[in-house]
């Protein structure tokens, strides 16, 4: 009896246990029903799904039959269709994203090809002007060049009728301007050289003009008192300075005959130049003291004054210049004579 | 009892019937989908590829003792199963592709941004060198 209950009692257990793990195969299978449905396996799938849900239920039968090997081959199946309609839904879900993107791939392809066509279109422009700038800058450089040798041409022309002399500040700017102008050059900006030389030339122009009638007027002046007797000529900044020697006798105050033609002469000259200032100024050194020799000097100044004033010359045009306080005197070895400081550059002159 | 032994021992050894014939060219047919499924089997697990194999194997055993075609639903069970390895490579070559596509679709958009930021550098080049 005893035995009889326990076989029953082993069989009960055995038998709830199969039923339990019998039933948690359908939960499980029943689960993955639900999951291909969530997953879009009745959109994608549907027979597969629809064999999924009839070979669950027929798992379902055969347990209740107590055919539990032929329910669990069912339930298995069940399960494999339900899987397999969530990787079928899987598949096309990803052709619809393979749609997509190639749509996109096609569309970001056009925009690509856009901006290519874009760049190329720019790319070439910039080329041209850069070529053409390059075109440019060679013809600055050309025109730089020209420009700087045109300036070079003009201060040389105006320091060859002594702007030195005539238009010192002038000059001495255009030099300078000249200067940058080459600087400018050398660094490569060639549109600075061009404003630069062109003012170097304007400069150079103005000087060469201005200088050019006093200059001319010096070499008139020059021509016709070289060759006076007993006087030396020699241009100075202000004009000339004419040296007459012997005009008086050592010591003397009154003037030699003897030096009348030079000065008749001189006064010729000036006579012609009616605008023409002087400046006169003896050089002695006969007397023993300094403050001799100036007295002297400034008489025979005053002397040689009054002569040139008789020959018909305005007295106003002359100016005694006091022996010691003119810049630059005569060595004081020379012989003594008479300067007389032809200015050529008062306002009156021009 | 010698007879009814007999009888019960001449129905289970009983030659194969038509239907019978069918299951086992089935089962052959399985067999040879499952050998060329195994040869590119990149993207299935190893757990699945041996479902399959063991199924073919037990439907090929399965003496069919219900008389009710249990072999036929073992048989079905593999081809099911061999069916869902299928759709288990598809997904994955599919998915591949879709990895491999939005992978240029983004080189592509980098190119095209690059193209652009290029194309800006030139044209604000070209109007600085000729304003308009």
């Amino acid at each position: 009896m005893r035995i009889f209950i326990l076989a029953i009692y082993l069989f009960t257990l055995a038998f709830t246990s199969n039923a339990a793990t019998h039933q948690n195969g359908m939960t499980r299978a029943y689960s993955l029903l639900e999951d291909a449905k969530k997953e879009g396996g009745e959109t994608y799938a549907p027979s597969v799904m629809k064999e999924a849900i009839f070979f669950y239920e027929q798992a379902e039968r055969e347990l209740k039959n107590g055919n539990n090997k032929r329910a669990e081959e069912f339930r298995l199946i069940s399960e494999i269709r339900s899987r397999t309609a969530i990787s079928i839904a899987r598949k096309k879900i990803y052709a619809n994203e393979l749609q997509r993107l190639n749509s996109e791939i096609e569309e970001t392809n056009s925009i690509k090809k856009a901006y290519e066509d874009e760049l190329r279109k720019n790319a070439a422009t910039l080329e041209q002007i850069k070529d053409r700038m390059a075109i440019s800058q060679d013809r600055m450089l050309s025109s730089a060049l020209d420009k700087l040798e045109r300036a070079s041409g003009r201060i040389k022309a105006a320091e060859d009728v002594s702007s030195e002399d005539f238009n010192p500040g002038i000059l001495d700017e255009a030099r300078q301007t000249y200067i940058k102008a080459e600087e400018s050059l050398a660094s490569g900006e060639y549109q600075r050289s061009i404003e630069l030389s062109e003012k170097a030339i304007a400069l150079g122009e103005r000087a060469y003009d201005q200088s050019k009638t006093k200059f001319k007027l010096r070499s008139n002046i020059l021509s016709k008192v070289t060759g006076i007797y007993r006087t030396e000529t020699e241009p100075i900044k202000s004009g000339l300075m004419v040296s007459i020697y012997g005009v008086f006798a050592p010591s003397g105050r009154t003037i030699l005959f003897d030096a009348f033609p030079s000065l008749d002469a001189i006064a010729g000259v000036l006579a012609e130049y009616p605008n023409l200032k002087v400046g006169i100024e003896g050089s002695t050194n006969e007397e023993k003291s300094e403050e001799g020799n100036t007295n002297l000097a400034n008489i025979q100044a005053e002397a040689v004054k009054k002569y040139l004033v008789a020959k018909g010359l305005s007295p106003q045009r002359f100016r005694i210049i006091s022996a010691g306080l003119r810049e630059g005197g005569n060595d004081k070895t020379r012989d003594p004579h008479i300067e007389l400081i032809l200015e050529l550059f008062d306002s009156d002159n021009t | 009892m010698l007879a009814i032994l007999f009888f019960l021992f001449s129905f289970s050894y009983s030659l194969p019937k038509d239907e019978d014939e069918e299951i086992l060219s089935n089962i052959k047919t399985l067999e040879t989908r499952l050998s060329s499924i195994e040869v590119g089997s990149a993207g299935i697990p190893t757990e699945e590829l041996n479902k399959a194999s063991q199924w073919i194997r037990e439907a090929k055993i399965s003496p069919d003792f219900y008389s009710t075609g249990f072999t036929r639903i073992l048989v079905e069970k593999a081809f099911y199963q061999i069916e869902f390895l299928n759709n288990l490579i598809d997904e994955s070559m599919i998915k591949k592709e879709v990895d491999e596509k939005k992978e240029l679709l983004q080189k592509m958009k980098n190119q095209a941004e690059e193209l652009k930021t290029i194309n800006t550098q030139v044209v604000e080049e070209i109007n600085r060198l000729e304003p308009r």
